[in-house]
């Protein structure tokens, strides 16, 4: 039965989320691997996130332009497009590209690894696996994106600001006047929260797909698809939440 | 695989994001005056025009500080409390309006704090300022379409004046007259010199007027003189005195003539009296007369009459000289 199965699935996944709280906090940890991790998974993801949110600013400006430009309102440009990217583009860019870059990657290593038994070697070897493997993955992904997400802001408000100035002229203190004016608090806050909340999807899908693999080299494959689709899923799911949460706290 | 060139590119790469957040929380606090102590005064307003917590606040059309809460009094009166810049302070009196208004047309609603040009003492924390409804845009409309109708029928009017106006050829006459405007101008000098002189006799007169202020020349001192009132008083007090003695006197005469004793009472009342001095007069009469007849007796006597003669004769004489200077 497909529902039950789904409940199965979340049930599982939830005693996985619980097992990482249990665990995750609990020493001995795994400082190197938890930094080599943060290597992998931010610093190696940059280029691809400051590519994509750069064209995501520019083409956004450029598409954005001839409209404003009918209600007289080119002024407007930087404040459309600089929300835009803080509160919605640059979270949802860098969590989507993270899910598919790392999340795959993620999947498919600790895949492998259980399928070619070598989680088991490790728990009879004496090191947890479960500590050494997943937690630092997890908290990587959850440290990582949101800084990755802060950086593709920068690029992509850069790029827009590239982009007006194809066009038209403008200063840069002009343009960071515009966005700042109409900038809040209560903007910027939920945005970069929510981006914690989507590198522990990240983390914690690709991990579980990855940990509970099985059904040979096959089984590899399927999890890394699987913890991409669900991730970049929950990931939108997320976003939804988000912006019911910061509007019942009147942060919009 | 780890080397120490991975760590310190991770560590740019994580300092660089927390830069930029870290810059974008700054400059935000700035604007939204977080970090700098702030000055909270309040308003009371009938209508806020759906203004937000956060909304900013402007003095001169510089923004100085934000909205920070909102609350409704009562069904006719909305409290919000609003942060301002410490340094405004100095520039900001008790008797500043606030009203609630727009960023342009579509924008933002914000608090717009104006200048009064009374004086008033600086605002202090805490302070309920006093509030305007600026217009609605609905109602300037509405007033709008009125005067639109008003204008309708003005311009009309002035067309029919002004056609009026081409027409007349006594308007154009007088227009074209070179005449009138030299008798004009002779007009208008006259009337200089005429208001010249009024102002020197205004100047005069202010002259005379602040002579007699200061005591000079006879009306000056009858105004101004104390000594003088004294006088007066002093005189008419004797003059009380006098008048009253003189009826005291008036009032003993009186007594006198009544009481009946006295030789007046006698005089004016007594009728037998009078019997004998009317008695009396006729004897004297009497009298007189034959006193008159033995005067006439002795001219005729021989010792008197040679005067008598001799003055005659005299008479005589003048009245014929008078009569010769006379022709």
């Amino acid at each position: 039965m497909p529902a039950s199965a789904f409940f199965t699935e979340l049930r599982a996944m939830t005693g996985f989320a619980g097992r990482f709280f249990r665990e995750g906090f609990r020493p001995r940890y795994e400082w190197l691997e938890l930094l080599n991790q943060c290597y992998a998974i931010g610093y190696q993801s940059l280029p691809l996130v400051g590519i994509t949110s750069f064209i995501m600013g520019l083409v956004l400006t450029l598409r954005l332009r001839p409209t404003m430009v009918q209600f007289g309102a080119t002024s407007w440009i930087p404040v459309m497009v600089g929300l835009t990217i803080i509160q919605e583009l640059a979270p949802i860019i860098t969590g989507l590209m993270v899910s598919g870059k790392v999340g795959s990657s993620i999947g498919a290593e600790l895949g492998s690894m259980r399928v070619s038994e070598q989680i088991d070697a490790m728990e009879v070897s004496g090191t947890n696996p479960f500590k050494y493997l997943v937690v630092t993955r997890i908290l990587a992904a959850t440290l990582m994106v949101p800084i990755l997400t802060l950086l593709a802001d920068a690029i992509g408000l850069f790029a827009c600001y590239l982009g007006i100035n194809l066009q038209g002229v403008t200063s840069v203190a002009l343009f960071m006047n515009n966005i700042l004016g109409s900038l809040t608090f209560g903007q910027v806050l939920p945005a970069v929260v929510k981006t914690f909340f989507f590198g522990f999807a990240i983390g914690l899908i690709g991990c579980y797909k990855g940990y509970n693999a099985s059904k040979g080299t096959q089984g590899v494959g399927v999890a890394a698809n699987s913890a991409v689709v669900l991730s970049s899923l929950l990931i939108f799911l997320l976003d939804l939440v988000a912006v019911g949460v910061s509007t019942a706290f009147g942060l919009i | 695989m780890p080397t120490a060139s991975h760590h310190i590119r991770l560590v740019l790469f994580v300092l660089a994001g927390l830069a930029c957040l870290a810059a974008t929380l700054v400059l935000l606090g700035q604007r939204q005056n977080l970090f700098g102590s702030s000055l909270a005064v309040q308003a009371d307003f009938r209508n806020v025009s759906g203004l937000l917590t956060g909304n900013n606040v402007r003095l001169a059309g510089i923004t100085v500080g934000t909205v920070k809460e909102i609350n409704i009094l009562n069904d006719s009166t909305v409290r919000v409390k609003m942060h301002l810049d410490r340094d405004v302070q100095r520039y900001l009196h008790q008797n500043a309006v606030a009203s609630v208004g727009t960023d342009g047309l579509v924008g933002n609603t914000i608090v717009n704090l104006t200048a009064t040009a009374a004086p008033a003492p600086l605002i202090a924390e805490g302070d309920v300022l006093r509030t305007t409804n600026p217009p609605a845009i609905d109602e300037m409309l509405k007033t709008l379409s009125v005067s639109n109708k008003n204008l309708v029928g003005i311009t009309e009017d002035l067309r029919q004046i002004t056609g009026k106006l081409n027409g007349s050829r006594a308007l154009w006459e007088l227009l074209g007259d070179q005449q009138v405007a030299a008798n004009v101008r002779q007009s208008l000098r006259q009337a200089a010199s005429a208001t010249a002189t009024l102002q020197a006799s205004a100047n005069d007169i202010s002259h005379l007027t602040r002579g007699i202020r200061q005591g000079r020349g006879p009306a000056g001192y009858l105004l101004t003189d104390k000594e003088f009132a004294g006088q007066m008083r002093h005189a008419t007090r004797q003059l009380a005195r006098s008048s009253s003695t003189l009826a005291g006197t008036l009032g003993s005469l009186q007594q006198q003539v009544q009481a009946g004793n006295g030789p007046l009472h006698t005089l004016l009342t007594d009728t037998a009296m009078s019997g004998q001095l009317r008695q009396t007069s006729r004897n004297v009469e009497q009298g007189t007369d034959g006193f008159n007849q033995n005067m006439e007796a002795l001219k005729h006597n021989f010792l008197l009459r040679g005067y008598f003669r001799k003055q005659a004769k005299k008479q005589a004489k003048a009245k014929k000289e008078a009569q010769a200077a006379g022709q």
